[in-house]
């Protein structure tokens, strides 16, 4: 018994040592968190929307503009549903994943939370705070983004011989992909359903409680 | 020894590198390549947590198979398709941050150097080792110890193992398309990877060649 006392002793005294090294050896990798070049981020951003939308139009269409987004005006309305479904399943699995750091105390006022959602969960999306928060002070908030769509480039594709004037204002439907895709996100987040509109390329998110 | 060396390499190396010897590798320019990383690193400020990346790049991959129906050839072309169209595009962010100050690449060595040292650093924060290989003429990216941001947390199940899913696939088509848009063709593959049980990752890029302006016929 005594032997195995100082056995156990002499181990408790070596354990020490190669611990704490261990902790030097994890602490910088903890000063550094994974950061990515926010242009990089945002391209691949907009790639995932635009892959998702070829994928169902890869037979169908001979349409072949510069921006592939504009495919999506062309198709019927039952794939364009689709693509939407598509898009608000992997927007709401990942706000569920982004959801598990955050604690949901029951301390939280409504407002809390969605200032919290206001500064930091859309930075980490998009790298900046939204624009401006309203509310009716009885449940309703309104979130509004003025930058998101403001530089699109569909504009660009006027000089394309396909191009018709009269078809403008349904070209603007496919920017209508980047707020489902968001607000699935949101809603994710919040377990709770987000809605959207959409006014001279101003979105505002609705969330009701 | 990044430290150590002076601020005055700057203007040594943009003048030996155009006199650069063919067989040594020359060192006061991998030197010089680490510290512009590193600055042009901590100038960028607009930077942004990983997590969202990394979390829509995983939910994109299975949205892929589950379309192709565990077809995982076609699931590697998209991917690959997709980095094309993203590196067509980032080749020229990277000049407007970086250009007044880089050396010009002379040999295959300088490109690599440059890639794994300035490129890797801006944009995913990871520098892969650099093997050159002088016979075949191959640059070797080689990724140790989980540095790769998008394979990070990843566990890919028995059967993409077998089948051979590259999940990061779509570096090796920026690194295709980014090239591309500087007027050089190159095939790059994603030779192996640790996910899938390889002792580690690497990507290959082969036959580098320059594409010269031709006059077409008949002009």
């Amino acid at each position: 018994m005594e032997l195995n006392n100082e056995v156990s002793n002499k181990t408790l005294l070596n354990s020490p040592i190669p611990k704490n090294e261990d902790a030097s050896n994890v602490v910088p990798i903890e000063q550094q968190p994974l950061t990515v070049d926010y242009i990089f981020e945002n391209l691949i951003f907009h790639e995932t929307i635009i892959s998702v939308v070829s994928l169902y139009s890869e037979e169908t269409i001979q349409y072949n503009p510069t921006n592939q987004l504009l495919k999506y005006y062309k198709l019927n309305e039952n794939i364009q549903e689709n693509i939407i479904k598509t898009l608000q399943q992997m927007g709401t699995s990942i706000g569920k994943k982004l959801s598990l750091d955050f604690n949901n105390n029951s301390t939280m006022t409504h407002l809390q939370i969605i200032k919290h959602i206001c500064k930091e969960v859309y930075h980490k999306i998009f790298g900046r705070q939204i624009d401006s928060l309203k509310t009716n002070h009885q449940g309703i908030f309104y979130l509004l983004d003025k930058q998101l769509l403001a530089n699109s480039s569909i504009d660009f594709d006027k000089s394309l011989e396909n191009y018709n004037p009269s078809e403008s204002q349904k070209q603007i439907k496919c920017l209508e992909l980047y707020p489902n895709f968001v607000a699935a996100v949101l809603g994710g987040y919040l377990d709770r359903s987000v809605t959207f509109t959409m006014e001279n390329r101003v979105i505002t998110y609705i969330i009701k409680y | 020894m990044v430290s150590s060396v002076p601020d005055t390499s700057i203007s040594t190396t943009g003048s030996s590198s155009s006199a650069a010897i063919k067989n040594s590798p020359n060192y006061s320019n991998v030197v010089f390549l680490k510290q512009l990383g590193e600055q042009v690193f901590q100038q960028n400020m607009k930077k942004i947590n990983a997590e969202f990346l990394t979390i829509t790049y995983g939910s994109l991959v299975k949205v892929l198979i589950d379309h192709y129906k565990d077809d995982v050839e076609k699931c590697n072309q998209k991917l690959k398709e997709m980095g094309k169209n993203i590196g067509s595009r980032l080749i020229d962010d990277f000049y407007s941050k970086v250009t007044t100050q880089i050396p010009r690449c002379n040999n295959l060595k300088d490109l690599g150097n440059t890639l794994s040292l300035v490129a890797f650093k801006l944009y995913l924060n990871c520098v892969p080792k650099f093997l050159f290989d002088e016979e075949e003429k191959i640059i070797k990216l080689r990724f140790d110890n989980d540095i790769n941001i998008f394979s990070k947390f990843v566990e890919l199940p028995d059967e993409y193992k077998n089948k051979r899913l590259y999940y990061s696939n779509i570096i090796a088509g920026i690194i295709e398309g980014a090239l591309s848009g500087i007027a050089l063709k190159s095939d790059v593959i994603y030779f192996s990877d640790t996910l899938l049980g390889d002792p580690f990752s690497e990507i290959h890029i082969a036959n580098v060649k320059r594409i010269k302006d031709e006059v077409p016929m008949g002009q």
